[in-house]
């Protein structure tokens, strides 16, 4: 204890000022006092926050480079390129975030694979092999479907899973009706789908699942819903 | 609780406000006579959140607001952080909204807002730290003052707001500005805490003298150290040194609730080196009173509860609510807080137990707006006063306590290291 004479007061400390009037103490009574909080270090670096910046820096920097490099030398009828590095860039942007980083929900993680590998898909599609649609009509709606599997498996046999990551599921689900719907539709921009084997199996997986959903876990569902959408 | 629950009417601003600068965290602190065994301690607290299933919870964003759900994982015990009241990452924290830490002889508990107030925490913590002494082998008897010895109600999950609110009742929602404390912050988040204790029977003599109470006397000591740091205010020193002053009224409306259920009392007194203390002593006292009748605070809190009840508000997605919320909060509620005193009085500790404890501290955590805090409790004879500060300036904290040795009161500092190297 050490005494400070222009506060009047006791210090309990190792300071050799007083913590108010920042004067000097008077000498310690020698009494061992124990310390009441941890002794201050540098707070330690966020590493993590440290990586996500670089791999933003690496993805924003890879696609900018790629697009100066592509428009300033390609001849008069040369390829675009650079979207397959934009695409590329996005992909590993998004399997990083979601599954190095972001300690998430394991649905939810999954699910947010499922939109940016279908992105993926689309754009290299859409770019390297614009005359055949394969992305929608077999590699999409494939890459659903056995999510889609894994999912109802997941929340069949790990109840919390599915309750956790509810709203991850529905979508899902309903991406895996997208492509049979575009079909159906005859949407334009994705011009005619070549088959719809792929997008109906996709689609009949995503319905019956859906209508597991509200009868056998018909409960659950419901309070689900109710948590989420209360007001 | 059946699952999940809706957030209680104070706790609903919290999440959509809480940012690197305003953590709405709070800690209390058991500092024991013996050394703290972390492999017991997590025992213990995984034996006590059994009990206090209201804390078995985790935040999750719904479509339209925020709810609390049922936590499956297990709190953790961690080392206690330099970083006082550093945030609370969900992912790191298996999903919880409190922290349990512990040094050398101490046993800390940080809490996030949304999840309770000082009262709730602080049965929380008691209970911990009696589950933690009988697995180290002490006899204890509870004597009623424990809640995890007693079984859980009802009653502890409720959202007593909603029971107290009366649609016919004329509603306030004004706001005065304050003059708010600025100053050089620490670089990376750091809280200085400087904690005086006097005893308490020097103590209670001077506030006879005054004829006042604790509280009252605390906040005329402050807003009397307040008006002799007026460089600390700079652009806002034409308003009023405006102290906030939570109070809990669970024994008023005779409720068991550990969520959030506290009022707020405010003084406002414009910061004048002229007015002796006495003169202070007198207008926060007649403030205070004034402010404590129901007339004056129950309109303010049914304000409170009415904004959730209007329909409009309660459709509009989370995400919306939040961007209003915000607005809202920054405009009128954080500029009318100069100072947040809370006062947590006697944590009502069992007399076998109170061997086993040296001193309980509570410390307030500071916000963008209101860097400087205090939370007080009354223990051991002794009355604690923690003023935690996100600013280096201390002549606010100078004033105060020497205001207090000149009153004739025997006081000591007790410090987290407050200077950077
Ligand atoms: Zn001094």
């Amino acid at each position: 204890m050490k005494k400070c004479k222009y506060c009047d007061l006791l210090v309990k400390t190792d300071r050799a000022t007083c913590p108010l009037c920042l004067n000097p103490l008077s000498e310690d009574d020698g009494v061992q006092e124990e310390r009441g909080y941890p002794k201050r270090q540098s707070r330690p670096l966020d590493k993590k926050s440290l990586f996500y910046r670089a791999v933003v820096f690496f993805c924003l920097g890879s696609t900018a480079v790629s697009v100066l490099v592509n428009l300033l030398t390609r001849g008069e009828d040369g390829p675009f390129w650079f979207p397959f590095v934009a695409f590329g860039a996005f992909y590993a942007f998004m399997l990083f975030r979601t599954v190095v980083l972001k300690r998430s929900y394991v649905f939810r993680k999954l699910a947010v694979q499922l939109i940016s590998a279908s992105v993926l898909l689309w754009g290299v599609n859409h770019f390297a092999t614009p005359q055949i649609d394969w992305a929608m009509g077999y590699a999409i709606p494939m890459l659903a479907f056995a999510m889609n599997l894994v999912l109802l498996i997941l929340s069949l046999t790990a109840r919390h899973l599915y309750r956790e990551g509810f709203g991850a599921f529905f979508l899902s689900q309903l991406i895996g009706v997208v492509p049979f719907l575009l079909w159906m539709l005859g949407v334009d921009c994705f011009r005619a789908i070549p088959s719809f084997w792929a997008p109906l199996t996709s689609a009949c997986l995503s319905l019956l699942v859906l209508l597991e959903a509200f009868t056998i876990s018909g409960r659950t569902t419901k309070e689900e819903f109710k948590k989420r959408f209360h007001f | 609780m059946k699952g999940w629950s809706d957030l209680d009417n104070a706790a609903k601003i919290f999440p959509c406000t809480s940012n690197e600068e305003r953590r709405n965290l709070f800690g209390l602190y058991f500092y024991l006579t013996e050394p703290v065994d972390p492999a017991l301690l997590a025992e213990a607290l995984e034996n006590t959140i059994e009990r206090f299933k209201v804390f078995k919870v985790r935040l999750r964003t719904g479509i339209f607001w925020y709810y609390l759900e049922e936590n499956r994982r297990m709190p953790e015990v961690f080392p206690e952080s330099p970083y006082l009241l550093s945030p609370i990452e969900p992912y790191a924290n298996n999903g919880y909204l409190f922290r349990v830490s512990y040094f050398e002889n101490k046993i800390g508990l940080e809490v996030f807002h949304s999840l309770t107030d000082g009262y709730g925490a602080m049965q929380f913590l008691k209970a911990l730290v009696y589950t933690y002494l009988r697995l180290c082998g002490h006899e204890i008897d509870p004597e009623g003052l424990i809640r995890g010895e007693s079984e859980s109600v009802f009653e502890e999950y409720q959202d007593s707001f909603q029971k107290l609110y009366d649609a016919g009742v004329k509603v306030d929602t004004s706001e005065k500005r304050a003059c708010l404390i600025s100053g050089t912050r620490y670089e990376d988040g750091w809280l200085g805490v400087i904690c005086g204790s006097v005893p308490k029977d020097a103590f209670k003599k001077v506030i006879t003298e005054y004829d006042c109470s604790y509280t009252q006397f605390l906040t005329a000591a402050l807003t009397w150290s307040a008006a002799r740091v007026p460089h600390l205010f700079r652009k806002t020193k034409k308003y009023p040194f405006q102290v906030f002053i939570p109070v809990d009224i669970r024994k008023r409306f005779e409720t068991k609730t550990l969520r959030n259920f506290s009022m707020v009392v405010r003084t406002s007194i414009l910061p004048d080196p002229k007015v002796s203390f006495a003169d202070c002593v007198k207008l926060v006292k007649e403030q205070i009173t004034e402010a404590s009748k129901d007339e004056a605070f129950l309109p303010r809190v049914y304000g409170n509860i009415r904004s959730e009840k209007i329909f409009l508000l309660r459709i509009v997605p989370l995400f919306l609510k939040n961007i209003v919320m915000r607005a809202v909060y920054n405009r009128l509620s954080e500029r009318a807080n100069s100072f947040c005193l809370s006062n947590l009085g006697d944590p009502g500790i069992p007399t076998g137990m109170q061997k086993y404890i040296d001193r309980v501290i509570f410390s307030n955590g500071a916000t963008h707006s209101a860097p400087i805090n205090m939370g007080v409790t009354y223990y051991g004879g002794k009355v604690y006063m923690t003023m935690t500060s996100a600013i280096m300036e201390r002549d606010l904290q100078k004033q105060f306590f020497r205001l207090l040795t000149g009153l004739g009161l025997p006081v000591t500092l007790e410090t987290n290291d407050l200077e950077t190297e």
